[in-house]
């Protein structure tokens, strides 16, 4: 025997590596083809999509919820950025490093939290993780010498690397970085839940007394579990973070926490495309909600400012909710088997059995 | 058949359980309980409700801790920890199915084998003795309740465990379904197992068990084969909550 078989169903690696640069060739030439403001919206995506496919594991997978994505997020984006600022070069080796770093920065807290949220479950989790993004402005103000408070902390302009200056605008470098990071993240997310790590958060979800007594260690699981997810919500605030060069503790407000698990919801628990969609709209859905109210008087227009979206997003939440309980992807997927002819099911109306232990001419 | 035909195989105390004392708080809830189950024999655990049996499967698995008293499975003490029971030969089932309701049945079996080099093989083997393989790839809760309870059987046994513990397997089941799942303890005892098994059913338990260990209030009021429990007094009162007199 030769090292560790892969579990029946699960997709062999290399297929799941070839799915991930497939679509994020499709995402690179997508860049191509479009606007400089609409690839800093899809980079704006990207960086979203990171924390919310790292929530969407956690909570669809292991059923801890939390509410502050967003201040872990906001330790990638100061990691990212303070590190960026320590280093003595520029360019994509600064890139890589501060990323790293941020990435470890949200990994270190993520376990902390994960260690704490390992004994909680429920309202006491969520109250737990909504602490952490309600303290994150005092943390800045705090410590002001380093995060500079509501200031925040700004980075150097990097702009596109000499050899592309020509060909890509700075909008575009900053959409092909930021979905390269986050095709990383997505993929890694997916090999993790779709193997062996994958069925175990699930075990701890659904029964924890009974996946410890199968030799689950459900502690550890949750503590991973969160970490990696923090990691990733970390990633999004570095990618964040190169894109708006600078971090600052008014961008990652409880609103904004809310706002992830909103799109974790309306996306479809669990799932990561859901994710994905969750993340589309909550850029989208403000940008056009501003369009409509820009042709309204400014009295008006000033006063739905910030406030409309807020209603739509609670509107649309409680309509997905009532329309597709499992989310826009499980209406996706619904969808799709209602098109889809129907094949007789086998195991429709199985033949009653009262053997536990079938005999060979039984069987 | 021919796993009731297979004569019973008794050897060392795989279980040994000595001076067990469990207490929540001012409840005792276990009272110097002793017992062992052998390699290849049921023993089945009864009581009235309270009496302290999953209490006793509780302190056997680790998942609470006693106040006194020893546990030993192949003659090594059982650390208190239920996540190292697999390792140690031991499976249990739960008081309800204690299924992984998001899970299809396959994944559910699979998950009692995760620590394996090749986890599907085995829980294929374990689909295709129990006759669960053409349900395997369905979600665990679109099965009807005697199928589910199967499929929680086949995750304890998917380890190939020593010591099977068993806690009201029977409870849901109609008279063929029991009758089916006696045939499955004598046939996973024939294998070596041991089993013990916690149940209210008491014909089940009479008809199954090689021996059988009366609880109430904690302590062990009677123990013997199923004939000797069957006519003791002491266990008649236990059930009956009146003094018998033994004629």
């Amino acid at each position: 025997m030769t090292g560790r078989q892969r579990l029946p169903g699960q997709r062999p690696l290399l297929r799941t590596l070839l799915v991930a640069a497939g679509w994020t060739v499709v995402a690179l030439a997508g860049t191509f083809a479009l606007d400089p403001f609409r690839n800093y919206q899809l980079a704006l995506v990207a960086a979203y999509l990171c924390a919310t496919a790292g929530l969407t594991v956690l909570v669809g997978a292991t059923g801890q919820l939390s509410l502050g994505h967003a201040a872990l997020m906001a330790v990638g984006g100061y990691g990212f950025a303070l590190t960026t600022n320590a280093l003595p070069f520029g360019g994509i080796p600064a890139f890589v490093l501060a990323l790293l770093a941020g990435v470890l920065a949200s990994a270190v807290v993520g376990l902390l939290l994960g260690l704490a949220a390992a004994r909680l479950s429920g309202p006491y989790l969520a109250g737990l993780t909504l602490a952490v993004v309600v303290a994150l402005p005092a943390v800045a103000s705090t410590w002001s010498t380093v995060l500079h408070g509501d200031q925040g902390v700004q980075i150097p302009f990097e702009g596109v690397p000499d050899g592309l200056r020509r060909v890509v605008a700075l909008e575009q470098w900053q959409a092909m970085v930021a979905v390269l990071v986050t095709a990383a993240v997505v993929t890694s997310l997916t090999v993790l839940r779709g193997g062996r790590f994958g069925l175990r958060m699930l075990a701890v979800r659904d029964d924890e007394v009974a996946a410890r007594l199968s030799g689950i260690p459900a502690g550890r699981v949750k503590v991973l579990a969160f970490t990696a997810s923090s990691a990733a919500a970390g990633v999004g605030g570095a990618v964040l973070c190169f894109v708006a060069q600078a971090v600052s503790p008014g961008a990652y407000t409880v609103g904004f926490s809310l706002l992830l698990v909103v799109a974790v919801v309306i996306g479809g628990l669990g799932s990561i495309l859901g994710a994905a969609l969750g993340s589309v709209v909550i850029v989208l859905l403000p940008w056009l909600i501003g369009r409509l109210t820009s042709n309204l008087p400014a009295d008006a227009a000033q006063r739905l400012d910030g406030n409309l979206a807020v209603l739509v997003f609670g509107l649309l939440l409680i309509t997905v909710m009532a329309v597709a309980p499992h989310g826009l992807h499980g209406a996706l997927v619904a969808r799709r088997r209602r098109t889809t002819p129907d094949v007789p099911r086998p195991t429709a109306e199985p033949a009653p059995r009262k053997v536990l232990v079938p005999t060979e001419e039984q069987r | 058949m021919s796993a009731q035909m297979t004569p019973v195989r008794t050897g060392d105390p795989h279980l040994a359980v000595h001076g067990l004392s469990v207490r929540f708080g001012g409840l005792s809830a276990l009272d110097d309980v002793s017992l062992d189950v052998r390699e290849g024999e049921v023993v089945g655990l009864i009581g009235p409700n309270g009496a302290g049996k999953t209490t006793l499967f509780n302190a056997v698995c680790g998942l609470v801790r006693p106040s006194a008293g020893t546990i030993a499975v192949g003659g090594e003490p059982l650390p208190p920890d239920p996540t190292r029971l697999s390792a140690r030969g031991v499976a249990r089932t739960l008081q309800g199915l204690g299924l992984f309701r998001g899970l299809t049945v396959r994944e559910n079996v699979l998950a009692g084998r995760l620590g394996a080099a090749d986890p599907g093989t085995d829980a294929q083997r374990q689909l295709d003795a129990l006759d669960l393989a053409a349900h395997a790839d369905r979600p665990v809760g679109d099965l009807p309740y005697p199928e589910q309870k199967k499929v929680a059987l086949a995750r304890a046994l998917v380890a190939q465990p020593r010591l099977l513990l068993l806690d009201e397997p029977a409870g849901g089941l109609g008279p063929d379904d029991i009758a089916a799942l006696g045939d499955l303890v004598r046939h996973t005892a024939a294998t070596g197992c041991a089993v013990l098994l916690v149940e209210h059913h008491v014909d089940f338990v009479m008809s199954v068990c090689d021996r059988v260990v009366v609880l109430d209030f904690g302590r062990v009021i009677a123990s013997g084969t199923p004939d000797e429990v069957a006519g003791d007094p002491a266990v008649d009162e236990a059930y009956l909550g009146i003094e018998v007199t033994a004629s």
